[in-house]
């Protein structure tokens, strides 16, 4: 696809949603179904009332797999399309 | 009303609903309305040592809102027809949004 065409083709912020959920379901809300889903949960211990310094404490990383999974659009912060290999 | 209708093929089947508060709830789907707000039947708690209060329920009403996932079934979802559907209702959007006269009607 030319690169003219496809300036064209986007024209609202919901065409760069599609692009990006493309083979996917999604609605206006960012309601979307996502197929072998990967969720990453990052926490870091919040210790900056000890002697740390304001150093942020341990890391956690929880990941769960999920092969269909409805993610609900009010939750929804940002749309990235996924990395090519 | 994509999802509306999605979720409406699954009544009567499995499906994990995991809230905005961290409880995650098991059960069978029994109905769905137009905000996604569900109701369950013989539902399961995963982590219920962390929420008693649900322990003893056994059909509960989830509000649409304080969901944030919904565990689906793979087998019983046609992901290509919901992918049909979703270009369907991408392309009805964009038309009433580009205030196209014959979908204003509608």
């Amino acid at each position: 696809m030319s690169g003219v065409s496809m300036s064209s083709m986007i024209t609202e912020p919901l065409d760069l949603v599609k692009l990006c959920l493309d083979e996917q379901a999604y609605d206006q809300h960012l309601n979307m179904v996502l197929e072998d889903a990967k969720e990453t949960v990052t926490n870091f211990e919040d210790d900056r009332d000890q002697v740390n310094d304001g150093e942020i404490g341990e890391k956690t990383v929880q990941t769960h797999s999920y092969k269909l999974l409805f993610v609900r659009g009010d939750s929804v912060v940002l749309v990235s399309p996924p990395k090519r290999a | 009303m994509l999802f509306h209708s999605f979720f409406s093929t699954l009544i009567g089947k499995k499906i994990t609903l995991h809230l905005k508060n961290d409880v995650s709830i098991e059960g069978t789907l029994t109905s769905i309305d137009q905000f996604l707000n569900v109701k369950l039947e013989d539902i399961k708690v995963h982590n219920a040592d962390k929420y008693p209060h649900l322990l003893f329920l056994k059909n509960i009403f989830v509000r649409g809102s304080v969901i944030r996932y919904v565990d689906l079934p793979f087998e019983e979802v046609d992901t290509a027809l919901l992918q049909d559907a979703t270009r369907r209702e991408a392309q009805l959007l964009k038309q009433k949004s580009m205030g196209d006269p014959k979908t204003l009607a509608v």
